[in-house]
């Protein structure tokens, strides 16, 4: 059991930024929002709490920006938005991606049970 | 009221956060508490009516705070993106080499500790600097 939760949270560093960065393609989302979205599915995060810090290296590195909204019925929500450089990201995750996923997809034989 | 013994649950997981996050640069911990802070009350207001076990909910969906400063501390940079070595590793690094260095220098110790003993005790013994292991006559 602990060599496949290694195995599962190997596979997600690298990719669960991309995902993220996926959800703010169309629009801003603001935290509990992304957060809850990732949340289910399941072979993608540990905890919701575990986000945040991903989160903050995003904005870090410049590949998401944020910005405060006054909420009509609460608390103001911090949103995140894709920035350009963050977009470019994406973009060229994708293509490293579908290559790599049909490279392994291959050598495995994920088709063949 | 009810609203201050949920706001106490808050406080308390908060906490110990902020516990957990002590060794973290001041701004990340800052950052990632304001962030959590901001999660739980939106969630919280998004709640149709709240009871402790849906605030519970929200903490433990959130996750354990040792687990999410693990996040905070160890995450390297988003790939692609320059070196992800955080102070920590270099730490290590760091760390490893000493003992190396420590080590090397026992050993070396050790190994002139032996000659010079083994030196004495020859002298001790014969009262000549080293006896000769050959017969010295024909």
């Amino acid at each position: 059991m602990a060599e496949q939760l290694g195995v599962a949270s190997s596979l997600r560093r690298g990719t669960l930024e991309f995902c993220v960065l996926a959800l703010l393609r169309d629009r801003s989302r603001y935290g509990v929002e992304l957060v809850r979205e990732l949340g289910t599915a399941q072979a993608l995060t540990t905890t919701e709490g575990t986000l945040y810090p991903l989160l903050s290296r995003l904005r870090r590195v410049g590949w998401v920006a944020t910005s405060w909204q006054e909420s009509p019925a609460g608390p103001p929500r911090r949103y995140y938005t894709l920035t350009r450089d963050g977009r470019a990201a994406l973009d060229h995750f994708r293509t490293e991606w579908a290559a790599f996923r049909d490279a392994v997809d291959r050598i495995v034989e994920t088709e063949r049970s | 009221m009810t609203g201050s013994r949920h706001d106490q649950l808050v406080e308390q997981w908060l906490a110990a956060v902020r516990q957990e996050g002590a060794d973290l640069p001041p701004e990340a911990l800052g950052e990632l508490l304001a962030d959590l802070r901001e999660h739980i009350e939106v969630a919280r207001a998004d709640l149709p009516a709240e009871t402790e076990a849906e605030v519970r909910t929200i903490l433990e969906r959130l996750g354990d705070p040792s687990m999410i400063v693990a996040e905070a501390r160890g995450g390297s940079a988003p790939s692609d993106v320059g070196p992800g070595a955080g102070p920590a590793r270099s730490r290590v690094g760091t760390w490893v080499i000493v003992l190396i260095v420590t080590v090397g220098l026992l050993c070396v110790a050790g190994c002139l500790a032996g000659v010079l003993g083994l030196v004495s005790w020859t002298t001790l013994e014969s009262g000549d600097p080293v006896p000769s292991p050959l017969p010295t006559s024909r």
